[in-house]
């Protein structure tokens, strides 16, 4: 029999806002511990939560990029349930009418995943788990929170993956959320069922939680997908549970919370108004929204004629987008500029875990080099190999080039000589080459670069050999 | 009208309080009662009283600016939980360690 996978993920996004949700503690994370708190954080008698208007404005960018339907009047509500990092004893979330419905994040330009809704909510304590006891940091209870909640479309974990790559580039570059992971500013639960492929009924699912990079999203769904299969392959059932996934171990395993009740006994909350929005805000909103990745993406493929795997590559940090299209520009050859950037500069970034914003290489020194190439002062495999140099000194090129005497040698006579020197060196060979043996011009070429220490202009010296070699 | 047994047993779990069973009886009669206290309302008539319709969930909420305020000192903070360690707000574990 064959399986399908049916996933569904729930992402929940802190929003970067300076306060928190209802109260005005400040939220930055790097604050020591227990000392961004007040009467509202903990929900003390006579605490009254206020809206904070950024969350709000937040929350509508997210729903218009998304293209979601934004409700003009929606509700906060009470979840209510005791937990240690939940001080108030429950959770003001939204529940029936959540602030955003529908939507789809698009992957590319023919794949959407579609969304259920976006709600506003605020986030629990931060729990530190050690052994026989559990330490609370109540710093992140109460600071904002949009939980994207995806329509069950997904079919395997390399779907949640993309997914998720758009879903945080889209709310970085909406600049509303830091999307980093490992800091928990963007945290992805999974729910996962299988099925019989062509039933209609889902299967039980498992909630899959403890995923703290996109890798691990999605090698954690298609070991439980496989997991499951095999369950129900050898007669067994699936439990409906929360699993936590090892990275170490590739593998998911129920975790064995204290056993709780889920009983949530939502109820409108009492202490707020309806969250009311005009068209006018809305509208307000939407002129200041921003290009979205895949919009740009489309606009480089347009623009400056690179390939559309290279456009999205670019396009999923802002600020690297930003550095290709002024490096394409002021070189005049985005194609290079393309190229470079994604294996040269990418290379020497995540060698130093760095961000485009921190790099030392100026797109002006980048152009001048790329015109380097492109005016056949230096080869590319001269440029490459200076790179390293450039991207830390961020020296002017040309100035380098000439220091090291690396330029390419154009000129003809200059080349022929080399070449017929490299000809008469290797007499064996060049028989070898003229009864047949063709691949032998690559080590003629080789030869060349050699005693030119790869200043040699290569279209010439090919130019020039298969001359030679043909004479 | 009583309420059910199970259901005394549901609400206690949720609210974290240990119930002994000889109280069983005594709590399902009590909620009961006040339920049907509350239920009382639903005989006034107040068909002629636009006004009572008027909720709390009327009208809209007002929103603040996301400016940062004051917040509570941290001992004061400590000072109110039950036990503390170091700077921490410390509880019985909440996840069991797996066996390694
Ligand atoms: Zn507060």
């Amino acid at each position: 029999m064959e399986f399908e996978a049916v996933i569904g993920l729930e992402v929940h996004a802190q929003l970067k806002t300076k306060t928190k949700m209802f109260c005005s503690c400040k939220t930055d994370f790097k604050d020591e511990p227990n000392t961004n708190t007040c009467p509202v954080c903990y929900g003390l008698p006579g605490a009254l939560p206020v809206i904070n208007k950024r969350a709000v404005e937040f929350a509508i960018k997210a729903g218009l990029a998304f293209n979601c339907k934004i409700n003009l009047t929606s509700v906060f509500s009470r979840k209510n349930y005791f937990y240690p990092d939940l001080p108030k004893g429950y959770q003001i979330t939204q529940y029936e009418i959540p602030i955003c419905e529908g939507g789809e994040v698009k992957v590319d330009e023919n794949r959407a995943f579609r969304l259920e809704r976006i709600h506003l909510e605020e986030d629990a304590a931060k729990s530190m788990h050690k052994g026989n006891k559990t330490l609370i940091d109540f710093n992140r209870s109460g600071i904002p929170l949009i939980e994207i909640v995806s329509k069950p479309d997904m079919r395997s974990g390399k779907d949640a993956y993309d997914y998720l790559v758009q879903l945080r580039a889209i709310l970085r570059y909406l600049d509303i959320c830091d999307g980093n992971m490992e800091e928990g500013s963007l945290r992805c639960d999974a729910n996962i069922s299988v099925r019989p492929k062509g039933q209609k009924e889902l299967g039980t699912k498992t909630e899959l939680k403890n995923l703290n990079s996109f890798r691990f999203v999605q090698k954690a769904i298609d070991y439980e997908i496989k997991r499951q299969i095999e369950v129900i392959k050898s007669g067994g059932r699936i439990v409906q549970e929360t699993r936590l996934y090892d990275d170490r171990k590739n593998e998911t395993r129920p975790m064995r919370s204290k056993e709780e009740a889920h009983d949530y006994r939502y109820f409108p909350e009492p202490d707020l108004k309806p969250l009311v929005i005009t068209e006018k805000e809305i509208e307000e909103i939407r002129k200041k929204m921003p290009e979205l990745p895949l919009e740009k993406a489309t606009r480089f493929v347009k623009e400056f004629g690179i390939k559309r795997e290279d456009a999205h590559l670019l396009t999923l940090e802002k600020e690297l987008a930003d550095y290709f299209e002024e490096v394409a520009k002021l070189s005049g050859n985005p194609k290079t500029a393309s190229a470079l950037i994604q294996t040269e500069l990418l290379r020497e970034l995540n060698a130093e875990k760095k961000s485009v914003n921190e790099c030392s290489l100026k797109t002006e020194t980048l152009a001048k080099l790329i015109k380097l190439i492109d005016n056949k002062t230096i080869s590319m495999k001269i440029a490459k190999d200076i790179f390293p140099e450039i991207y830390k000194t961020n020296k002017d090129p040309e100035t380098l080039v000439k220091e090291k005497g690396l330029l390419q040698i154009t000129d003809e006579t200059a080349i022929e000589e080399v070449c017929k020197k490299v000809l008469e060196a290797n007499p064996k060979q060049v028989e070898t080459y003229k009864n047949g043996k063709e691949g032998l011009f690559g080590f003629f070429v080789g030869q060349v670069m050699r005693e030119t220490r790869g200043k040699a202009n290569p279209q010439i010296v090919n130019k020039i050999l298969k001359k030679l070699l043909e004479e | 009208m009583a309420i059910e047994r199970d259901t005394v047993f549901h609400i206690a779990k949720l609210a974290h309080i240990e119930i002994d069973e000889r109280d069983v009886e005594k709590f399902s009669r009590q909620m009961g009662e006040i339920l049907d206290y509350i239920e009382q309302l639903n005989e006034v008539d107040i068909s002629e009283v636009s006004e009572s319709l008027r909720s709390i969930h009327e009208g809209s909420v007002f929103l603040r600016e996301d400016e940062p305020g004051a917040s509570l000192e941290r001992e004061t903070v400590l000072s109110l939980a039950p036990e503390v360690e170091d700077i921490f707000v410390k509880v019985p574990p909440v996840i069991k360690e797996e066996s390694k």
